[in-house]
């Protein structure tokens, strides 16, 4: 099948929920069909030409400008409107450069096709689930499911895009989505932090217009597979400004806010920008010009800075009391991983952050669906809340402890992605000695990720309220679908990588050893229970989380140092 | 020869914690118990009412030795040295959920000590291993075993080492994670009977995890081997006699700054 399907089925799929009688159902045969057609990609390189395509998005583009300058004057948001003129200036300006050389529009290599992987099985899941989820909700349904879908055609037009200029058309598209669903429950917060999500993403667009602008007066192109053949100064600088879009995508940290204030959005919304698709796009766009990077200065202080940011967004993970909150920074902190690794540049890398790309989109789209469900039926949303709701809805804390644990432990495959990552900055230390910097940082923020991820299990597990059992609990088909599809690929794909890495023999031990668990966890229910031991205290016990945090000043400092360094690799960039 | 060492570890962790309270006794001028101890020990525990506090808790117990002991296992088989260290984090955590999982307030206590306890030595072995890599070219236990010793280069990696283990092995100065006086064991506290025997054999079979990696750092020579591990058993034992506990807070800064510390400076010797 022709990857340009990808593009039209979600547009159908939007004008069969807006006109037909059954939008499940569309929504059901449109995941089918896409998630067949991304899996079934087979050639590595797939070229298409369609140069036609430049003159109506460069159309569409100025349009785009001109609603964000609307929007911010609308809103009386200074940052947002002066930020769309800079756009527009700088559009026009490669518009007057021109660029001549002819090439492919869209292109699908290795990251294209995981890409267009994750939008179509993990986004076809998580409109599914949208569809369950929007009946608890006010407000219009269907118009929300409607852009979620446009939303998946766009993330597969950006995963298959090879000229920069369209690269930067459907980037600001993805901006637009996200101001849309951002503020769609339409308070006072909602409009806030989705003004706020749109003024930082367009100082990535602004940083992709630089890059554009710099290879259009440099090289003459403006397509990327081209691009990438070129050595050099004004080479290395396009491929540092591309990197600075990805990071404020990725909500890297002096932008981290933009990616915390996105989760007053539904659930789904959530699931689908926040981490499971768009958010990709930053390990995406630098592996697109991760060999431009290759030992260069600049690439080295993207690694370095990013690395950072993981360690910074776990430990400050350990802080917060919102489920949402904490998946949003666990998020920022395994992007930044992915953008530091990809960085590198080293084709080793590439390997493992395609697979990190891929396991961490399915573990934490599963994780917010669960996330919703939770706070659809039993208006949970803070984790002090959840102490021992094991004992009172098994099932939804089954799933919610699944998904932590596919984000932590063997066999899963993230687990593995970060083990193979260490292996690989342990390698690249031997011809780079600076990659002990990379690695020490890595040791630490896996070690807090996991830190992080296992307290949050603890007090899942954890009796410290008196809680009956609920009577009925009910997942219900439309959550319960996507989230047993993404649990059982989940485990599917993750042995496949075992099996890869390690063998047969590995793969049974450790299987076994799961089994074992779980079954003296059942031999154990009959042996007698008493209380616990008080030491001859009569105190009642008050369980609680233990937090660990700097205080307000410190914060704000290394917020302020990660700003400092950011602009220090913009800086390298264009000195190089 | 290593499967069988593999397959007995809870028995050899036994011998070692016997011989091991023989000797501490000895330097505080006490006959001690005999080697066999432990193994009275279990007879005595497994004798013992089968209660729990619930299922949950007492399989993730077992679940932590079980961990531990494929640990061990992979450790004499010459396995992956950063996969070993990644199971034995597991076995770890299980035990610290466990902790988390009943209403006492020493076990949240000490899980919650465990926890940060992790977050200080755990970086410090990865570390350590990549010392291994960067001196022998490979990760694994059977490739570094074949190699001259690696003390030389790798003695501040050594020392590093020799921070973590009193954590490991629960001695003072670092031994505020099960802390009896003022937390009453921690984690183990609501493990009684045949249960608290789980446990125990795990203790024990930490202490070959230990003096296994200990063992690393001689390479392919056995002497240096029995050297090094007798006298870092001798050390470990006289500092615990000698020093008072410190606060965890303080565990935490010199293990994470010290152990860090010296570990990095090691690796960019190694790598310059």
């Amino acid at each position: 099948m022709s990857p340009i399907w990808l593009l039209l089925l979600p547009l159908v799929a939007a004008a069969g929920v807006r006109y037909g009688t059954r939008p499940l159902g569309v929504i059901g045969v449109f995941w089918l069909l896409s998630s067949l057609i991304a899996m079934t990609l087979q050639e590595a390189l797939i070229g298409i030409h369609a140069s036609w395509l430049d003159w109506p998005i460069a159309l569409a583009d100025v349009g785009l400008l001109l609603f964000f300058a609307y929007v911010g004057r609308n809103e009386g948001d200074v940052r947002v409107f002066g930020l769309a003129i800079v756009q527009m200036l700088l559009f026009v300006l490669i518009e007057l450069f021109g660029a001549h050389a002819e090439g492919a529009t869209f292109l699908i290599d290795d990251a294209s096709r995981m890409m267009l992987f994750i939008v179509n099985v993990v986004g076809g899941a998580i409109v599914y689930y949208a569809h369950a989820y929007m009946r608890f909700e006010q407000g219009d349904a269907k118009r929300f499911l409607i852009y979620l879908l446009l939303f998946i055609a766009v993330m597969n037009a950006i995963a298959m895009s090879n000229h920069l200029m369209h690269f930067f058309f459907f980037f600001e598209l993805t901006t637009l989505f996200s101001y849309l669903l951002i503020r769609y429950r339409l308070d006072e917060t909602a409009k806030a932090n989705a003004l706020r999500a749109l003024w930082m993403n367009q100082i990535g667009g602004i940083a992709l217009l630089i890059a554009a602008l710099v290879a259009s007066s440099s090289f003459d192109t403006l397509y990327l597979d081209a691009l990438t053949q070129h050595a050099g100064g004004a080479a290395v600088m396009i491929a540092v400004f591309v990197a600075l879009g990805a990071m404020i995508k990725g909500a890297a940290m002096p932008f981290q806010s933009w990616l915390l204030g996105a989760m007053v959005a539904p659930t789904p919304v959530s699931a689908i920008l926040h981490s499971a698709t768009m958010v990709k796009l930053a390990p995406f766009m630098v592996l697109k010009i991760a060999a431009l990077l290759h030992v260069s200065f600049a690439g080295a202080l993207i690694s370095l800075f990013s690395m950072a940011v993981f360690v910074y967004a776990s430990f400050l993970a350990l802080s917060k009391t919102s489920l949402k909150e904490i998946l949003g920074l666990s998020t920022i902190a395994l992007l930044a991983l992915m953008v530091s690794l990809a960085a590198t540049g080293e084709e080793r890398a590439r390997e493992i952050v395609l697979m990190l790309i891929l396991f961490h989109a399915l573990s934490k789209a599963l994780l917010f669906l669960v996330a919703g469900v939770l706070e659809k039926h039993f208006h949970l949303k803070d984790i002090e809340d959840m102490a021992g709701l094991i004992y009172q809805a098994p099932r939804s804390v089954a799933l919610l402890v699944f998904g932590f644990l596919s984000l932590s432990v063997p066999p899963f495959g993230l687990l593995l992605g970060k083990l193979f990552a260490l292996i690989f900055l342990a390698q690249m230390m031997q011809e780079q000695s600076w990659a002990l910097a990379l690695l020490l940082l890595a040791a630490l923020g896996s070690t807090l990720l996991a830190l992080l991820y296992f307290r949050l299990l603890s007090h899942l597990l954890s009796r410290s309220g008196e809680r009956a059992a609920m009577a009925h609990e009910t997942i219900g088909w439309g959550f319960g679908v996507p989230i047993a599809a993404l649990s059982l690929l989940s485990v599917v794909l993750s042995l496949g990588y075992f099996y890869d890495a390690f063998g047969l023999g590995a793969l049974l031990a450790t299987l076994a050893l799961l089994v074992v668990s779980a079954l003296t966890l059942r031999s154990f229910a009959k042996v007698e229970r008493v209380k616990e031991y008080a030491c001859g205290e009569r105190a009642p016990f008050v369980g609680a989380l233990a937090y660990y945090t700097l205080s307000e000043a410190y914060t704000a400092k290394f917020i302020q140092g990660f700003g400092l360094f950011f602009g220090l690799i913009a800086l390298a960039g264009v000195l190089s | 020869m290593s499967i069988l060492l593999a397959l007995l570890a809870p028995v050899l962790g036994a011998l070692v914690y016997g011989f091991e309270r023989i000797v501490r006794a000895r330097m505080q001028r006490r006959k001690g118990p005999p080697l066999l101890q432990p193994f009275y020990d279990m007879a005595k525990l497994l004798d013992k009412r089968l209660v729990m506090v619930h299922a949950l808790h007492v399989s993730l117990g077992v679940v932590h030795f079980i961990l531990l002991w494929v640990a061990v296992a992979m450790l004499f088989l010459g396995g992956h040295l950063l996969l070993i260290l990644f199971v034995h984090l597991f076995a770890l955590l299980a035990l610290v959920m466990a902790g988390y999982s009943v209403r006492s307030p020493y076990s949240h206590v000490g899980a919650n000590r465990e926890l940060l306890a992790l977050l200080a030595y755990e970086p410090v072995l990865i570390l350590v291993a990549t010392g291994f890599y960067l001196t022998t070219g490979s990760f694994y236990v059977e490739e570094i075993l074949t190699q001259s010793p690696k003390l030389g280069p790798l003695w501040m990696c050594f020392l590093a080492l020799l921070l973590v283990i009193p954590i490991k092995l629960k001695k003072s100065p670092f031994d505020a994670l099960e802390a009896h006086q003022e937390i009453v064991g921690g984690v183990e506290i609501e493990y009684s009977g045949a249960f608290y025997e789980v446990l125990y054999m795990a203790k024990m079979v930490e202490y070959l995890f230990v003096y296994g990696l200990v063992w690393l750092f001689a390479g392919d020579s056995w002497l240096l081997g029995l050297v090094l591990v007798s006298l870092v058993f001798l050390l470990v034992n006289a500092v615990d006699n000698a020093t008072a506990r410190v606060r965890i807070d303080h565990l935490l800064r010199i293990v994470a700054l010290g152990g860090l510390g010296l570990a990095t400076l090691n690796l960019i010797g190694v790598s310059l």
